[in-house]
């Protein structure tokens, strides 16, 4: 069965819309997804760019601000929605983990 | 001055794995890649370095962009934090390379990239590969048509022959790109699911040995006569020239920062052009001047206003053999068209007078060397053909069976036409037709030499043994 487009997010959507909770520039967030992963995710220049295009066209993020090619992007209303729903969908899945192996990570 | 070189390449547009890896090979033994290309690539001198490559596409460029677009410079600048240089430029194809020694990659997720490189092919290899097998069905269509409406031309043809051989490995060649692809791409998708960066195996082995197979066909087909090596030569010529052409505009165009649609309009122009032009070329010098008769005449003549060439050739029939011939010059002329099927060769003897008494003779020699094809020829060559005019068939053609004997043959017909006949007959020996028009009507004398002279063994021994 064909993938739904951003049905689920990988692991690299899903940190790149984090850092767009706030506005952020677009090369920002290189530097923001190791920080905030303790360098336990890295975000590919290539697939930064992509992503952001293909957020921008299902309006998952807007543009805020456009200063030569440094852009500024922000999660629309759509964007929080998904990005809720597979923070949804990983709780659920950890708590499976919880209620089979019988233990809570830290 | 930095040293450049070109290497002939051939890489699926799509292989990133492969590119990348010959580029660090490359980059290894002191060379950069300066321009890809289709089939030549350039490299230009660098010190040898251990260098990693990334083979990244960018879906909405084109070859046609003067510049790298806004885009495309939005991710150099991305890149250019990580360390990654952009080497080169292919339309959607960008590459870059890194010195560090274990770079963040520029693609660090695969549902992503497979996606991306399919919404590239999307624009680039599919609808190229769509074209040409669309190209390849018509192309096949026609060529059954020649075949069916006029088997002897077609079979004796060597270029007719090369078609029919070369065009299914076109096919072949186009389908098996666009098999491995979507093999690649259906697999590629489920192991990205999984996070898992699947490579890319193309079998490209497989459509250079197509190429390779249609070339050897092209040769052997053409190599044995001296019109086809000129043939093969001046095709070469031609399509260097047509590419060489439409390269030069689109980069010129390029250079002066021609918009992306202007420079496709143009290029596509003047491909189209400049293909028209030299094929009317070629047909004006074909037909006024003999451009592909690799035949040499030893003179020319004036006759009823048209200047002629005058052959001297061998022919195995004369008028001189069928009755006394006046005491004028004669011009004799042999066409032949040969494949390991079928040989057609036809004569023309003609008298360099316009005194319309003294006759001229042309007869045709069809030798058949596969059996299988006979009736197909004989068929073909018997069918009828009608002349229609405001709607009306106003004459007919057509071959009516005669006695045979007289002519040493095991079949023989005469051509009638709406009301009448012509001293025009077709005659079926074992493995050879042969059409005869004489200017009178033969007698049996003449069949007879007719026979001992263009019917090949069969023949003679039938003569032989009327005349025992």
């Amino acid at each position: 069965m064909p993938r739904i487009k951003f049905h689920t997010l990988t692991e690299q959507m899903f940190y790149i819309l984090l850092c767009l909770k706030n506005e952020c520039y677009g090369m920002d967030i290189l530097d923001q997804v190791p920080a905030m992963t303790e360098n336990r995710v890295n975000v590919g220049s290539g697939t930064l760019y992509n992503l952001l295009e293909q957020f921008l066209e299902a309006e998952m993020i807007r543009e805020t601000k456009v200063e030569g090619r440094r852009r500024s992007y922000i999660l629309t209303e759509k964007g929080k929605k998904i990005l809720e729903k597979e923070a949804l969908r990983l709780r659920c899945q950890l708590m499976d983990y919880d209620r089979i192996f019988g233990e809570v990570l830290e | 001055m930095k040293e450049l070189k070109r290497r002939m390449e051939s890489f699926a547009f799509y292989d990133r794995t492969a590119i990348e890896s010959h580029l660090e090979d490359m980059a290894q033994l002191g060379w950069m890649v300066e321009q890809p290309g289709n089939y030549l690539w350039r490299y230009y001198s660098i010190q040898p370095k251990r260098l990693h490559f990334s083979v990244t596409y960018f879906p909405n460029a084109s070859d046609f962009d003067p510049s790298p677009t806004d885009g495309q410079r939005q991710m150099e600048e991305y890149c250019a934090k990580d360390g990654w240089i952009p080497a080169a430029r292919w339309g959607q194809m960008q590459i870059f390379y890194n010195e560090g020694e274990n770079p963040t990659p520029i693609e660090t997720d695969a549902v992503t990239q497979v996606e991306t490189i399919h919404r590239t092919m999307h624009r680039n290899m599919l609808p190229t590969h769509l074209f040409l097998l669309a190209l390849c069905f018509y192309q096949f269509i026609f060529l059954g048509w020649q075949l069916i409406s006029d088997p002897v031309d077609f079979l004796s043809n060597p270029y007719s022959l090369y078609m029919l051989a070369v065009w299914p490995l076109l096919v072949l060649s186009a389908l098996w790109e666009v098999y491995f692809y979507f093999r690649w791409y259906r697999r590629a998708k489920a192991a990205a699911e999984n996070g898992v960066f699947l490579e890319i195996k193309t079998h490209r082995r497989a459509s250079i040995l197509l190429l390779t197979i249609s070339m050897l066909i092209l040769v052997l087909t053409f190599a044995g006569s001296a019109a086809g090596r000129w043939s093969i030569l001046l095709w070469l010529g031609i399509v260097i020239l047509i590419i060489f052409a439409v390269k030069t505009v689109k980069a010129g165009m390029k250079k002066k920062g021609v918009s992306r649609g202007t420079n496709r309009t143009v290029s596509m122009a003047v491909s189209v052009v400049l293909t028209i032009a030299v094929m009317a070329g070629l047909t004006v010098a074909i037909i006024r001047y003999d451009f592909m008769d690799t035949r040499t005449s030893v003179g020319s003549y004036e006759h009823y206003g048209m200047t002629r060439k005058v052959y001297a050739d061998t022919i195995p029939l004369r008028i001189e053999d069928l009755e006394e011939a006046a005491a004028v010059s004669w011009s004799t002329e042999q066409r032949r068209d040969e494949t390991f099927l079928l040989s057609n060769t036809e004569y023309i003897q003609w008298p360099l007078t316009e005194n319309n008494s003294i006759p001229d003779l042309e007869y045709t020699v069809t030798e058949i060397k596969a059996p299988i094809l006979y009736e197909l020829c004989k068929r073909a060559l018997t069918r009828s053909e009608d002349e229609v005019v405001d709607g009306e068939v106003v004459l007919q053609d057509h071959y009516e069976p005669v006695d045979a004997m007289p002519w040493g043959a095991q079949e023989a017909y005469r051509l009638y036409w709406s009301d009448g006949y012509l001293n025009k007959y077709l005659l079926c020996f074992e493995n050879r037709i042969i059409e005869i028009h004489f200017d009178w009507k033969p007698t049996p004398h003449q069949m007879a030499v007719v026979a001992e002279k263009l019917s090949g063994e069969y023949g003679r021994e039938v003569v032989r043994a009327k005349l025992a």
